[in-house]
Order: structure tokens, then C-alpha cells, then sequence
């Protein structure tokens, strides 16, 4: 059986990795599991000569929260693992703030680090996440994995 | 029939968060991406993804009343 934990969380949501980690090894009463990967993605201070102020991620909620879930029961399965845990930050988030965790365990890094790296590439492209750059040179909307488009407009009221 | 249009990322400058349209008769996701550019000069780069109601929608799909139709670029989480 695998522990699947999937959500958005809003920036100020704190996460206790140690917490995480301990309720993840305490449900492995075999000890049967030698690995647990984890990937933190991080906002950068610095993006192509620009001083990075400030990310600020919005999701179409309800799709994106159930996108996450698909994806983390799809990579358990194809890995055999018996855990995966996604947590993907919503919000206005500084440079050195977390955006995204990805925990996969299972019986050893062979398939915990391939399946960690893979749910990272299938959140980039599967869950309807946008991501708005300011920086010290003028907002950016981020589209697909790093095309920049400078914004000119200011929101239209809605 | 009513359509509720909520737009992301680079479209929500142009649509706004939401916009609620009246139609007489029915028409296509493509007839409405054409309306918006023409109507709100919505770009056409990024080629925007339509999702309705929660799943992505080809252009010869056609809307139905009370359809939550979700105007966004391509995706970029992580």
C-alpha cells in the first residue's frame, strides 16, 4: 500500500520536514524501506543579471490539488514505493523561500531519486500552476518551463 | 446561454480574474478564443490552453451553458 499526501499550500504554511520524515518511517513497521528522497525547490535572488524581489504563484485550486494527487499515485505505482508526498506553495514567496516539496520512499535510491526527479518534471508540465517573476528590471510572467514574457499591462479590474 | 470565463498568468491582464458572457446560440472554443482577441485584444502568444471544467478542451469543442471555461497558458509550476 502507498501513502499518497498531495496539496497547495499557502506561503506562510509551515512544513516541519522532520515531522514528516518521522510519521513516513514510523508507518514502515517492517522496516522494509532504505530510502526516502526529498526535493525542496527554492526562489532564486538572481535571474539573468536582475535582482529577483519577489514569485508570486497562482493555481486553478481545485484542478491543480487533484492533478497532484493523480500524479503522486501514478509515480507510486510505476516505482513501487510506499510513499509519495507533494506540497506546492501558493502566494508571494521571497528569494531563499521554499515553492515545492517533493518526499518519495521506498526500499532504495534506485527508484526513490528517478521517481522524485519525475514527479518534479510532471508538476512542471501536468498542474495548472502560473508563476509571476518581479524583479529589479519589471514583472514577468513565467510561461512553461522559463519562456518570459515582460508584463505591460496592469490587471484589468474584474 | 451564460459562460463564465476565468483567466491565469499573462491572459488575467487582458480578461481580468472573470468575465461572465451571454450568448444566443452555442459556439466553439475556438469561435470564443477568436472573440476575446478580437474583443479584449487578448494575445496570441502564448497560445492559450483551454480548460472546461477542470479538463483541457480542443478548439472544435463546443460550449454549453453554465461551462466555467478557464483561459490560461501553458503551465509552470515547480
Amino acid at each position: 500500500m502507498c501513502y499518497i499526501e498531495a496539496k497547495l499550500l499557502e506561503s506562510g504554511e509551515k512544513i516541519l520536514l522532520d515531522e514528516l520524515i518521522g510519521k513516513l518511517s514510523a508507518m514502515d513497521k517492517n522496516h522494509g524501506n532504505g530510502a526516502l528522497s526529498i526535493f525542496v525547490g527554492l526562489v532564486k535572488g538572481e535571474l539573468n543579471e536582475a535582482r529577483v524581489h519577489e514569485l508570486e504563484y497562482t493555481a486553478i485550486s481545485e484542478v491543480a490539488a487533484k492533478r497532484l494527487e493523480e500524479i503522486a499515485r501514478d509515480i507510486c505505482t510505476k516505482y513501487s514505493l510506499s510513499a509519495v508526498v507533494i506540497y506546492h506553495r501558493l502566494g508571494r514567496l521571497k528569494p531563499g523561500e521554499t515553492t515545492i516539496y517533493i518526499v518519495t520512499m521506498g526500499t532504495s535510491r534506485k527508484n526513490t531519486n528517478p521517481a522524485m526527479i519525475e514527479v518534479l518534471e510532471r508538476v512542471k508540465k501536468e498542474v495548472p500552476v502560473f508563476k509571476l517573476e518581479k524583479r529589479s528590471d519589471g514583472e514577468y510572467w513565467v510561461i512553461g518551463d522559463g519562456v518570459r514574457y515582460r508584463r505591460t499591462l496592469t490587471p484589468s479590474p474584474s | 446561454m451564460r459562460i463564465t470565463i476565468r483567466s491565469y498568468s499573462i491572459f488575467s491582464d487582458f480578461l481580468g480574474n472573470e468575465v461572465r458572457i451571454e450568448l444566443d446560440e452555442s459556439i466553439t472554443v475556438g469561435e470564443l478564443l477568436d472573440y476575446l482577441k478580437n474583443t479584449y485584444s487578448l494575445p496570441s502568444k502564448p497560445e492559450p490552453i483551454v480548460l472546461i471544467n477542470g479538463e483541457i478542451a480542443s478548439l472544435d469543442q463546443q460550449l454549453r451553458d453554465g461551462d466555467t471555461v478557464y483561459i490560461v497558458p501553458p503551465f509552470s509550476g515547480g
